[in-house]
C-alpha cells in the first residue's frame, strides 16, 4: 500500500511542474525605451498616447545571428505606458514585461505639461516591476520620430541599447548631466528643480549635450553643455573635468580628476551669502613647446593658476546669473544646504523660498592648483 | 515538561533574533520616517530599552520557578480558571500575528514574484510548509532558527554594501528637528517590530546553561536593535526624506534603485524578496509552534501536531479576512498591536507580580 501511495505521489509531480507564472526568458519582450507622444485632442478616443516602444530583436543576436536588425519598435495608441504595453499585444507574439525598462523619452510638448508630467512619475515609481534607476530624455522632436533614428544608428547595440549606454554616463560627459527616476523625485522634494539631458540627432549620430531644467514638474528652460558642466561642479556630480584657456597667446589645458566642493552658509543677517569652495587640482595637459623655464617659476605657475581660476569663475558667475535671474530655479543645492546644516534658517523662508532665490549672494572661491606638469619639460 | 530536550544559549539568541526580525523589517524605515523623520532611530533606541525590563520579567520568572515550563507556571501562580484566559488570548495574539504575516507576505510574494498565481495557493503552500516545522518540538525549531541567523545577518548586509556607492551621509541631517510629541504614537507602532520573543516563554525552561541565558537575550535584543538602525540609516542615506514617507516598503525600493557599476546588479528585488520569505518562515515557524502548543496543553494532548494541521484553515482564512491594503495594513494591525500587548507584556507582568505576592505570603 504504502509503495503505491509513494508511486501515485512521484507520478504526480510529473504534473504539477511549474507553476502559473512560469515563463521563459525568451518568451516575453523586454522593452529598453518608451516614449510617450500627446496626440490631438479630437483623435483622443483610442487613447491620449502615441506610445512608442523598442526592443531588441532576439534573432540578430549572437553569431549565428538570422536577422539584421537590432532593434524593432513597436507603436501604438493608449492612455499610459502600462496601457501601451498591454494593448501593443495585438501586434507582437509575445508578452511585454517592463521589468529593464531603461529609458522614458519625452518630447518637448510633453515636457511642459505638468500635470501628465506628474501622472508618468507617479506610475513608474507606484509600479513593482519598474526598475527605480530608468533614465529619462527629453528630445524637441516627436518621440517617435527620435526612436526610430536610434534604432537605425550604426552604434546602437544589442545588449543595453545606445541610448541607454550614453544616459547612462559610463564615459564620464560633463555636457549633460543624467537624471534618473529616482534623482527626478530626489531632486524635486529637495529643490523643486530637476535636469534632465536633452538628445537630438546629427547625421546618423545621437547627440547628448544639453540639459532641460524642470521646476515643479514642468519643462521652463535650456541648459547649454556649459552650464551643465558648471553645474556638475557646483553640485560634486563632476568625475573629471578638463579646463582650458588662452595664457600668453598659447592655449593652456588643464585635467583635474576629482574636484572637492565645499559649501558654507556664512552672513545669516540681512541677506544669505553662501559660499561654494571649489579645489581642482590637475596636471597640465597641453601648453607650447619652448617655454619650459615658465613652468619652472613658481611665480609664472601661480599666474597661470590665477588666470585659470578667472575664466572658470567668470564662467561659473554666468551659469549662476542664468539660474537665479533667467530660470530662478536651485539646481544647485542651495535648499538642501540650508535644510540639512542651518534648519533654523531654512524654517524661516521655506515657504517664500521662490522669491528669495535670486537675491541670494553666491560667492565663488576657486582653488586651482597645478600639481603635475607631464613627462615633458 | 520535556527533560530531554535542550537548547545552547548561542541557539536562543539565533532563535529570539529570527523570531523577532519578520515582516516588518521592509517597512519599518517609511514608518519610522513618517513618525518622527529623520529621528526614527530614537524610537527603536526607546522601544529596545522597553522590552529590555519584559525580557528580564520573562527570565525571573522561570528562574523562580525551575522545572517548569510556563504553563505549569501560569496555572500555579493565577489559577486554572484566569490562566485558561489568559491562554485564550494569547493564542488569539498568535493566529492573528501568524495570520497578518502571512497575508502581507503573500500580497508582496504575488506583486514582485508571482503575477498570476492565486494569492490562496500562496498562503496555503507557506502555511502547509510551516506545518512541518513547527510540528517539531522547540530544539528543532531553535536549531532552524540558528540556520536562518546567518541569513538575516546576510540580508542586512547585503542592504548596507549594495547602497553604500550612493548613499548620501548628509541625509542625516538635520537631526533633533522633529516633533517629539509623537513618541508615545511612535512606540506604540516600533513595539511590533520587536514581537516575536515571546518564543522565550516557550524556549527558556529548555536552556542547558540557565545563567547565560538572560545575557544571551539581551544580546540578541542588541543584535536587532543594531539590525534595526542599520536598516533605518541606510534608507536616510539613500532618499530624500520626503521620498522615504511617500513609500511602502523603503527595503525593496532600495532593492530597486541599485545601479552597481557594470549593469549587473540592478532590479534586486527578487532577490530580497527570496530571502525575505525565509526571514518571514523564520519568524512564522515559532509563533505557530506556540499557538499548537497552547491547543495541546488546553486539551492535554501528549503532541500538538494534529492541532497544526487544524489551525491551517483557520490561518488561512483570517490572512483572507482584509479586503484591501487598509483594512490589511491599519485595521488588522491595530487589532494585532492590542492583542500582542496583553499577552506578552500584561500577562507575563501579572504571573510575575502574583508569583512575587504568593512568595512574600508564603514566607
Amino acid at each position: 500500500m504504502k509503495k503505491i501511495i509513494l508511486i501515485a505521489v512521484i507520478l504526480s509531480l510529473t504534473f504539477t511542474t511549474g507553476c502559473w507564472d512560469m515563463k521563459e526568458i525568451n518568451e516575453r519582450i523586454f522593452p529598453y525605451s518608451v516614449g510617450l507622444d500627446i496626440v490631438d485632442k479630437k483623435d483622443f478616443k483610442k487613447g491620449r498616447y502615441e506610445i512608442t516602444f523598442t526592443y531588441p530583436n532576439i534573432n540578430a543576436l549572437g553569431k549565428q545571428a538570422i536577422q539584421e536588425d537590432i532593434v524593432y519598435l513597436a507603436s501604438i495608441r493608449g492612455n499610459n505606458m502600462f496601457e501601451g504595453a498591454s494593448n501593443v499585444s495585438d501586434r507582437l507574439q509575445k508578452p511585454m514585461f517592463l521589468r529593464d525598462l531603461k529609458v522614458v523619452v519625452i518630447p518637448e510638448s510633453l515636457a511642459r505639461d505638468k500635470n501628465l508630467i506628474k501622472e508618468i512619475i507617479d506610475g513608474l515609481s507606484r509600479d513593482y516591476i519598474v526598475n527605480k534607476v530608468i533614465n529619462f530624455v527629453v528630445v524637441k522632436t516627436t518621440a517617435k520620430d527620435f526612436m526610430q533614428t536610434v534604432s537605425k544608428s550604426k552604434k546602437q547595440t544589442e545588449i543595453e541599447g545606445l541610448l541607454y549606454g550614453l544616459l547612462r554616463n559610463e564615459q564620464g560627459s560633463t555636457k549633460f548631466i543624467n537624471s534618473t527616476l529616482n534623482s527626478f523625485v530626489k531632486d524635486m522634494y529637495s529643490c523643486g528643480a530637476t535636469l534632465v539631458p536633452v538628445a537630438r540627432r546629427e547625421g546618423e549620430d545621437i547627440i547628448v549635450d544639453s540639459n532641460a531644467v524642470f521646476k515643479d514638474y514642468e519643462l521652463i528652460g535650456y541648459l547649454n553643455q556649459e552650464d551643465n558642466r558648471n553645474i556638475g561642479l557646483l553640485t560634486n556630480k563632476t568625475k573629471d573635468l578638463s579646463i582650458n584657456t588662452e595664457y600668453e597667446g598659447a592655449d593652456l589645458a588643464l585635467r583635474t580628476p576629482r574636484p572637492r566642493l565645499k559649501k558654507q552658509l556664512i552672513k545669516s543677517e540681512k541677506n544669505l551669502k553662501i559660499r561654494y569652495s571649489i579645489e581642482l587640482r590637475g596636471q597640465m595637459e597641453e601648453y607650447i613647446l619652448g617655454r619650459g623655464d615658465q613652468l619652472d617659476n613658481k611665480e609664472k605657475v601661480n599666474d597661470m593658476e590665477k588666470t585659470l581660476e578667472k575664466d572658470l569663475k567668470k564662467s561659473i558667475e554666468k551659469t549662476i546669473e542664468k539660474l537665479q535671474k533667467d530660470l530662478n530655479t536651485d539646481t544647485i543645492g542651495v535648499a538642501e544646504h540650508l535644510y540639512k546644516f542651518n534648519p533654523k534658517i531654512w524654517e524661516e523662508i521655506e515657504d517664500d523660498f521662490d522669491d528669495i532665490f535670486p537675491h541670494i549672494d553666491i560667492d565663488l572661491d576657486i582653488n586651482i592648483t597645478i600639481r603635475r606638469r607631464g613627462l615633458t619639460k | 515538561m520535556k527533560n530531554d530536550l535542550k537548547i545552547s544559549h548561542i541557539q536562543l539568541r539565533a532563535l529570539i533574533i529570527s523570531a523577532v526580525i519578520g515582516v516588518g523589517i521592509i517597512s519599518l524605515p517609511n514608518d519610522l520616517a513618517n513618525i518622527l523623520e529623520k529621528d526614527g532611530w530614537i524610537l527603536i533606541v526607546l522601544s529596545a530599552l522597553l522590552i529590555f525590563p519584559i525580557i528580564f520579567m520573562i527570565n525571573h520568572i522561570f528562574k523562580i520557578n525551575p522545572g517548569k515550563d510556563y504553563f505549569q507556571i501560569g496555572e500555579e501562580t493565577l489559577g486554572k480558571v484566569i490562566f485558561t484566559i489568559c491562554k485564550l488570548l494569547f493564542l488569539a495574539y498568535l493566529i492573528v500575528y501568524c495570520s497578518y504575516e502571512v497575508a502581507i507576505l503573500s500580497q508582496l510574494i504575488k506583486a514582485f514574484l508571482l503575477h498570476i498565481t492565486p494569492v490562496e495557493i500562496i498562503i496555503f503552500l507557506f502555511v502547509l510548509t510551516s506545518v512541518y516545522i513547527s510540528s517539531m518540538e522547540i530544539d528543532i525549531i531553535a536549531r532552524a532558527g540558528y540556520f536562518i541567523y546567518p541569513i538575516i545577518l546576510i540580508f542586512a548586509g547585503i542592504f548596507f554594501f549594495i547602497s553604500l556607492p550612493t548613499a548620501d551621509f548628509s541625509n542625516v541631517l538635520p537631526a533633533f528637528q522633529s516633533n517629539f510629541k509623537n513618541i508615545p504614537r511612535g512606540i506604540v507602532s516600533t513595539f511590533f517590530s520587536f514581537t516575536g520573543f515571546e518564543v522565550l516563554l516557550f524556549a527558556l525552561p529548555y536552556v542547558e546553561d540557565k545563567k547565560k541565558a538572560l545575557k544571551s537575550s539581551m544580546i540578541a535584543l542588541g543584535i536587532i536593535t543594531f539590525i534595526y538602525l542599520l536598516m533605518f540609516f541606510t534608507t536616510l542615506t539613500q532618499f530624500y526624506l520626503k521620498q522615504l514617507q511617500g513609500q511602502n516598503f523603503s527595503l525593496v525600493m532600495i532593492a530597486k534603485t541599485v545601479d552597481l557599476p557594470g549593469y549587473f546588479l540592478q532590479n534586486l528585488d527578487g532577490v530580497v524578496m527570496a530571502i525575505w520569505i525565509l526571514v518571514v518562515f523564520a519568524t512564522f515557524a515559532p509563533a505557530f509552534f506556540g499557538a499548537g502548543k497552547i491547543l495541546s496543553n488546553t486539551f492535554r494532548t501528549k503532541s500538538h501536531k494534529y492541532f497544526l494541521l487544524g489551525l491551517v484553515p483557520v490561518i488561512y482564512y483570517l490572512a483572507l479576512v482584509p479586503k484591501d491594503y487598509i483594512e490589511l495594513q491599519r485595521d488588522m494591525l491595530k487589532i494585532l498591536n492590542i492583542l500582542s500587548f496583553l499577552s506578552i507584556v500584561v500577562i507575563p507582568f501579572l504571573i510575575f507580580i502574583v508569583g512575587i505576592i504568593k512568595r512574600r505570603i508564603k514566607a
